[in-house]
């Protein structure tokens, strides 16, 4: 690389980004193949830069994990499975950085950190190019208010989409549920004597009242699970009413208002220019055709009726993934698509691809 | 949209405006008296592209490395629901456990615009106000008039309501190591929060309420003795609040500025700019380096000019009236006649040239 991608700021990246994407474009065109492929691992090392000045992940998490320097040790399954696999354990909509760690706590090997934010946008295309073909999909959560994807977290398609929904209160409900999930697992065999699991419980336990009281251990700064998950789920009773409601009425709101693909990844905005980006010519991005949507008998139980309910409301709307073929030349500041979205999020910072949508920070 | 607004936006050459945060406007209110810095950012000029297209680039910022460290520490302290800033909340200002909510205000910005997220924070802080309802506000975006004109303010704060009192939370990476920080830091810390109290207390003022329902305290997490693990103290800014709300009573009013300018007069990049520039006066000072992307511009355009500001500001005070060099040698020397209100000045210079050449020939 002729620049240290990592001495850049997040905007000289973005802009990085964007010419790396344009050239790989090029050279895709003029059939250069093989100074698309040198290209395209300097626009990889470019998106990592990126990652690690965005997201704060900052360096290889292995550095602090001498265990798992040996290649045996890596995960031997693909990321979306690993990311899954966590997911699963917490139960909530969580943030790439908890994700990781709590992989790096239960299970062998770890994620590669910077992967995260490629993972989303590779669902979306996914789901979008070949509707439920595939079990399950890494999604967004929801905002309760505007029903756009929550900023920096991941959900799981197969989740009720309440459990996907993030309300004013979420945020907390959503770490305390998580705090007892991981008591809980870490309370089983011997699991909490890793130095990843304890790591993990006391920055949970820090930060719930009563959590780190009374170690049963015996020793300073190590946090008996039972005593946090029993503290997470004092804290807890107080807001959990209160949150479900929330969460409740935006669900029904998202049922009745969102496609189907909106409801997995938020009302979209800068879909659009995502869309006319690849359509550009992104290498990685799989041609989209028009695929009718099909096996939604993979399709969440939780949403099922929704879906069929949709199927006919929408028959006549296109289902293709939307696409521009001119994107506005400001860099696709687009109106809204329909009336009805009062509002779409984007980041501060984002990507000049615009495909993160903002939900992956 | 009023006629002072279509001429910004012509001043902006169509660029879509830039939002201000408080370091410009702390910076903005050190050196009040220049117009070209209060027309340029009262329009949401970027005085950095203009700098650079004028040959001039800006040599300040904050280093890369500093922004980094100071992200990456909000983030820990705002990550898991905002899990470390409630526990010091809780801790410190005995936040009451129920007290969770989190309300993100940055992200129906962006493509909806600033009019959005102003009327989304407006909205939220209302019903704050009357229901009580809402806890942390994360990034809400604030106006301020400034110079006569609303400018819309980017903080990155967090507006904290406990008890029907709103507080603003700041995040800074800068250590406090045994209680202390280092005291420029803590000053440009209260100055910029300063800011935001003000911006948050003129909304709260517009919706009705009294000006002591934002606290002049600010909550202001750092890291603690080098470590990442935050700590908070309260810092009280009632002294930067005065400070602050005067300099923005003696800013000029942009649209006094705008009378003076011809009518076609734009920012846009070309061949005109450097005329368009120059047409509205600056009031150079030394101190412009370290606060105003346009100083090496004006540095070069006052010195060429023989400006006493380029001396420095005590310089030009001491000079009183005096405005360029060249007048202000002829005084001393005598080969200027002194007008009626300068008799006073070129008396002194007169004298000080004297003891000048006395000192200079003594010690030949
Ligand atoms: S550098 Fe120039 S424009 Fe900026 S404040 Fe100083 S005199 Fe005004």
């Amino acid at each position: 690389m002729p620049t240290s991608p990592d001495a850049l700021t997040p905007d000289a990246l973005e802009e990085r980004i964007a010419e790396l994407r344009a050239a790989v474009r090029r050279a895709m065109a003029a059939g250069d193949r093989v100074r698309a492929r040198a290209l395209r691992a300097e626009l990889r090392g470019a998106e990592r830069a990126w990652d690690e000045a965005v997201l704060g992940d900052g360096g290889d998490p292995a550095d602090e994990r001498p265990w798992a320097g040996g290649g045996a040790e890596r995960g031997l399954l693909p990321v979306r499975d690993q990311v899954h696999q966590a997911l699963t354990l917490l139960g909530v909509p969580a943030a790439p950085k908890l994700i990781g760690s709590v992989y790096a706590a239960f299970f062998p090997g770890e994620i590669p950190g910077a992967r995260l934010t490629s993972l989303r946008r590779d669902e979306e295309r996914s789901f979008r190019t070949a509707p439920y073909a595939r079990p399950y999909y890494l999604c967004a959560g929801l905002t309760a208010d505007l029903l756009a994807a929550a900023r920096g977290l991941v959900t799981v398609s197969t989740w009720p989409l309440e459990q996907r929904i993030v309300g004013p209160l979420s945020p907390r409900t959503d770490f305390l549920t998580a705090a007892m999930r991981v008591a809980e697992h870490a309370g089983r065999g011997d699991a909490a004597s890793s130095p990843q699991v304890r790591r993990l419980l006391w920055r949970f336990a820090t930060n719930i009242p009563g959590a780190t009281d009374a170690p049963a251990t015996g020793v300073v700064g190590v946090v008996d699970p039972a005593v946090l998950a029993e503290a997470a789920r004092a804290e807890l009773d107080i807001h959990q009413a209160a949150d479900r409601d929330q969460r409740r009425q935006a669900a029904e709101r998202a049922r009745a208002q969102l496609d189907e693909a909106e409801l997995l990844f938020g009302t979209r905005l800068r879909a659009m220019r995502t869309a006319a980006s690849a359509a550009g010519g992104v290498p990685s991005g799989a041609p989209a055709p028009a695929v009718p949507r099909r096996r939604r008998a993979a399709a969440t139980a939780s949403r099922k009726s929704t879906a069929s309910r949709k199927s006919t409301a929408a028959a006549s709307r296109t289902k293709t993934p939307r696409r521009r073929s001119s994107a506005p030349a400001t860099g696709g500041e687009a109106a809204p698509r329909t009336s009805r979205r009062t509002s779409d999020p984007a980041p501060p910072r984002r990507r000049p691809d615009g495909a993160s949508n903002g939900d992956d920070r | 949209m009023t006629d002072t607004a279509l001429a910004l936006d012509r001043l902006r050459g169509g660029a879509p405006p830039r939002n201000h945060d408080a370091r410009t406007i702390a910076a903005l209110t050190a050196n009040p008296g220049c117009a070209r810095r209060g027309l340029m950012d009262a329009a949401g000029v970027d005085k950095d592209a203009v700098a650079r297209a004028l040959g001039f680039p800006a040599q300040f910022g904050q280093s890369q490395f500093a922004i980094t460290r100071g992200n990456a520490f909000e983030a820990q302290v705002k990550a898991d629901g905002c899990a470390e800033l409630l526990t010091l909340l809780r801790d410190r200002l005995g936040l009451r456990l129920p007290e969770v909510a989190y309300d993100d205000l940055e992200v129906v910005g962006g493509n909806e615009g600033r009019e959005l997220r102003y009327t989304r924070t407006r909205r939220l802080l209302a019903r704050a106000l009357e229901s009580g309802e809402g806890t942390l506000f994360d990034h809400p975006l604030l106006r301020l008039d400034i110079a006569g004109q609303p400018a819309y303010l980017e903080p990155d704060v967090i507006a904290f309501q406990l008890e029907g009192r709103f507080h603003v939370i700041e995040i800074k990476s800068f250590a406090v190591i045994d209680g202390q920080a280092e005291p420029d830091q803590v000053a440009a810390a209260a100055r910029q929060s300063a800011v935001y109290v003000l911006a948050l207390r003129r909304l709260l003022a517009e919706l009705g309420a009294p000006a002591d329902r934002v606290s002049h305290e600010v909550f202001l997490v750092c890291p603690e003795n080098f470590s990442n693990r935050p700590t908070a103290s309260l810092l009280d800014v009632r002294p930067q609040l005065a400070v602050l709300e005067r300099q923005l009573a003696r800013l000029t009013r942009v649209d006094r500025i705008l009378e003076e300018l011809p009518d076609d007069l734009t920012f846009a990049p070309g061949d005109a700019l450097p005329e368009a520039v120059r047409a509205v006066a600056a009031r150079y000072a030394p101190e412009c380096m370290a606060t105003c992307e346009m100083a090496f511009f004006c540095r070069d355009e006052a010195r060429a000019c023989g400006s006493t500001g380029a001396l420095g500001r005590s310089v030009r005070d001491d000079l009183g009236g005096v405005d360029s060099i060249g007048t202000a040698l002829g005084l001393a020397n005598g080969t200027i006649e002194p007008s009626p209100d300068l008799v006073e000045t070129a008396e002194q210079l007169r004298t000080a040239a004297r003891l000048r050449r006395e000192a200079l020939d003594g010690a030949a």
